[in-house]
C-alpha cells in the first residue's frame, strides 16, 4: 500500500497539480474580496465557496480516476496489470487525494476565520466536517463505481440507434467526453446533502447521516474494486 | 515440457462484433510462439484475455492451471500495443514502478537494458519519441523473469538497429522456464526466433505448425507460408 | 549467419558447424559455445541450438561433458570425414540438378573440367 501511495503522491510534483491547488486560495481570496468590496453577504459567500471549492476538488480527483481506469483512457494499463487487489489501488487514490481535500478545508477555514466577526453565521463543528469529508469520499466512490460499471458494461448493452444519445446521460457509467457530466450526476446527490450540512433543519441526526454516507462509500468502493478485478472488459 | 497456457473454446464478443470465435490451442513451456494474423484477427484480444485485462468471456483459459486473475498477473508479463506508462512518469519512475510491484523484476538487467537501448533515466516519458517509448516498454517487460511473456507488436515503431538489439535481448531473456508469445505482422523479423506458429484469422486459430515443419514440408519461409494460407483464406 | 528460406534452420546450422570442423575453424577437443551463447551468435531460438547440439552429439561429432561444456569430438579423422561428407553432398546436389535438366554424365564431366581449368588459370594470373 505504501508503494501504491508513493506513486499516487508523485503526481503532485507536476506543474498542473500545483497550479490547480493554487487556484483554490485565489478563489477564496476572491470570495473574501467580494464581501468587502461588493458587500455580498458572508453567509452566501461561505455557502457558495464551499460548493464551488467542493466541485473543484471533485473534478481534480475525478480526472485522476479517469486516467486510472483504462477503459476510458488509452494509456495506463499498468494499474490493472500489477498483482495487487484493485481495492488497494482505489484506496491509495482516495488517500492520495486527501491533500486536495485538505486544501479545500484550509481555504474554507480561512474564510470562516476572516468572517468570524459576522453576526449569525454558523461555522462548522466537528460533526459537520466529518460529514463533509464523508461527502467527498462518497462522491469519489460513486464516480469510480460509475467508471468501473461502465467499463464492465462497455459494448455489452446495445441500445437502438435512436436511444443512443442516452448513453451520455447514463447514470451508471462515465466516459471520456462525459466525465464532467458524470460529476454532475454525482453532484445532484451531493448538493442536497451538502446543504443539509449547513442547515439545522434535517430530519435525521447528523451522526446517522454520516454513518450512511461513509457506509455507502465503502460499499461503492468495494463494488468498484470487484468490478475492476473480476469484470474488467477493456 | 509442461503446458503453460491452455485455451478451450474462447469466445469474446463486443456487442454485435465477435473478436474471438472459439479459440482452441495449447502453449508449452520453454518455447517461442508466433501468433500471426492480419489486423483485427483477434491477436490483441487474445493476449488481453491471457493478461487478465479482459475478464468477461466464454470458454476456458488456464495459465499453469489457473484462470487469469490476481495470481497470474505476478507471472505474466504483458507488452501492450500502445502507450503503457503514466504521463507524469520519468524513465526512472517506470523502472521503479515495475521493481516495486513485480517480484520477478531484475533491476540490474533493467539498468543494463536502459543503457543498451539508450534511454536516459531522467527523461519524462511524455517527451519520448515513438521509438523510444517502444524501447522503454521492452526494457521493463523483458527485465522480468516471467513465466509467460505476451508481446503485442513488439517491433512497431522500432528502427532496424534497435530491432536487432531487441531480438538479441529476447533471445537472452528466454529460458526453459518461460514461454514467449509474439503477436506480430512483421513475420520476416521473427523467422529465426519462432519455435511454432499459430495463425489467427477472424477470431479462430486456423493453423498450428512448427516453424521447422514449414520449411521441411514445403521449403517455404514462415512468411511465404503465411501468405499462402491467407491467400487461400481470402479465396474461400 | 544468413539463413535461406528453403531448409529448416537447424539443418543450416548443423551444416555450418560441420563445415567449421571440416575446415579447421573448430578443432578436435575445442570447446563450443554454450547453447545460449550459440543462440546469440547465430541469432536463433535457443531451442533450435539445443536440437542442433543433440543431433550433432548423436552423430558423435560433438560430445557433452557434464559440468564442463560441449566439445568437438577428438576422433582423428573427424575433419576428413566431414570434408568428404560435405563434398559428397554438394557434388550429389550439383550432379543431380544437371542430370535433372537433361545433361549427360559426359557433358557434366566436360563442363566440370573446363570450369576447374579456368579457375586454376585465374589463380595463376592473380
Amino acid at each position: 500500500m505504501k508503494k501504491l501511495l508513493k506513486y499516487q503522491l508523485i503526481q503532485y510534483r507536476s506543474l498542473e497539480m500545483k497550479v490547480i491547488l493554487g487556484i483554490m486560495p485565489m478563489l477564496t481570496l476572491l470570495g473574501w474580496l467580494s464581501h468587502h468590496l461588493f458587500g455580498v453577504s458572508a453567509g452566501t459567500i461561505l455557502q457558495l465557496s464551499s460548493l464551488l471549492l467542493f466541485y473543484g476538488v471533485l473534478s481534480i480527483s475525478a480526472s485522476h480516476y479517469r486516467h486510472y481506469i483504462p477503459a476510458f483512457s488509452t494509456w495506463e494499463r499498468l494499474p490493472l496489470l500489477i498483482p495487487l487487489p484493485q481495492l488497494w489501488s482505489l484506496l491509495s487514490i482516495l488517500l492520495a487525494s486527501l491533500p486536495v481535500w485538505a486544501t479545500y478545508a484550509a481555504c474554507y477555514l480561512a474564510l470562516t476565520i476572516a468572517f468570524r466577526h459576522q453576526p449569525g453565521l454558523q461555522f462548522f463543528d466537528g460533526w459537520q466536517w466529518l460529514m463533509l469529508t464523508g461527502l467527498y469520499i462518497l462522491a469519489q466512490s460513486t464516480f469510480v463505481c460509475q467508471l468501473a460499471a461502465g467499463s464492465a458494461l462497455k459494448d455489452r448493452l446495445i441500445l437502438p440507434k435512436k436511444l443512443r444519445f442516452l448513453r451520455k446521460l447514463a447514470w451508471w457509467r462515465a466516459d471520456d467526453s462525459s466525465v464532467m457530466f458524470s460529476i454532475f450526476w454525482v453532484m445532484i446527490v451531493i448538493v442536497p446533502l451538502h446543504s443539509m450540512v449547513f442547515t439545522e433543519y434535517i430530519a435525521i441526526s447528523l451522526s446517522l447521516l454520516a454513518l450512511i454516507v461513509y457506509a455507502s462509500s465503502a460499499v461503492l468502493l468495494y463494488s468498484a474494486a470487484c468490478l475492476l478485478e473480476k469484470y474488467s472488459n477493456y | 515440457m509442461g503446458e503453460i497456457l491452455s485455451v478451450s473454446n474462447l469466445i469474446k464478443r463486443y456487442g454485435e462484433k465477435t473478436a474471438l470465435n472459439g479459440v482452441n490451442c495449447r502453449f508449452e513451456q520453454g518455447k517461442i510462439y508466433g501468433l500471426l494474423g492480419p489486423n483485427a484477427a483477434g491477436k490483441t484480444t487474445f493476449l488481453k484475455v491471457c493478461a487478465a485485462l479482459i475478464m468477461i468471456y466464454q470458454g476456458q483459459v488456464l495459465i499453469d492451471g489457473v484462470r487469469p486473475g490476481l495470481a497470474t498477473k505476478a507471472k505474466v508479463a504483458y507488452l501492450p500495443d500502445g502507450d503503457y506508462f503514466f504521463d507524469w512518469m520519468r524513465v526512472a519512475d517506470a523502472v521503479n514502478y515495475f521493481s516495486d510491484f513485480f517480484a520477478d523484476f531484475d533491476r540490474a538487467k533493467a539498468e543494463h537494458l536502459l543503457h543498451e537501448l539508450e534511454l536516459e533515466k531522467s527523461s519524462p516519458v511524455r517527451s519520448l519519441s515513438k521509438g523510444m517509448k517502444a524501447r522503454l516498454k521492452l526494457a521493463v517487460v523483458l527485465s522480468r523473469r516471467a513465466r509467460l511473456f505476451l508481446l503485442d507488436e513488439a517491433f512497431d515503431g522500432v528502427d532496424p538497429v534497435t530491432r536487432e538489439k531487441i531480438i538479441d535481448i529476447m533471445l537472452n531473456t528466454f529460458d526453459q522456464e518461460s514461454t514467449m508469445i509474439l503477436a506480430t505482422h512483421h513475420i520476416d523479423y521473427v523467422e529465426g526466433l519462432l519455435d511454432e506458429v499459430k495463425l489467427l484469422h477472424r477470431g479462430e486459430v486456423i493453423r498450428e505448425i512448427a516453424a521447422d515443419e514449414i520449411r521441411q514440408n514445403s521449403g517455404q519461409s514462415i512468411g511465404e507460408y503465411y501468405l499462402e494460407v491467407f491467400r487461400n483464406e481470402k479465396a474461400t | 549467419m544468413r539463413y535461406n528460406d528453403r531448409e529448416p534452420i537447424y539443418q543450416q546450422i548443423m551444416s555450418e558447424i560441420k563445415a567449421q570442423i571440416a575446415f579447421g575453424k573448430l578443432t578436435p577437443g575445442m570447446q563450443l559455445p554454450t547453447i545460449k551463447e550459440q543462440a546469440a551468435i547465430m541469432r536463433v531460438n535457443p531451442n533450435t541450438v539445443t536440437r542442433v547440439y543433440a543431433l550433432l552429439e548423436q552423430e558423435r561429432i560433438i560430445t557433452k561433458q557434464k559440468g564442463l561444456g560441449t566439445f568437438v569430438s577428438t576422433g582423428e579423422h573427424l575433419a576428413r570425414k566431414l570434408r568428404e561428407e560435405i563434398a559428397e553432398s554438394a557434388t550429389s546436389r550439383f550432379v543431380s540438378e544437371l542430370l535433372r535438366l537433361g545433361f549427360s554424365p559426359a557433358e557434366i564431366l566436360k563442363h566440370l573440367q573446363h570450369f576447374l581449368a579456368r579457375a586454376k588459370g585465374d589463380q595463376g594470373t592473380c
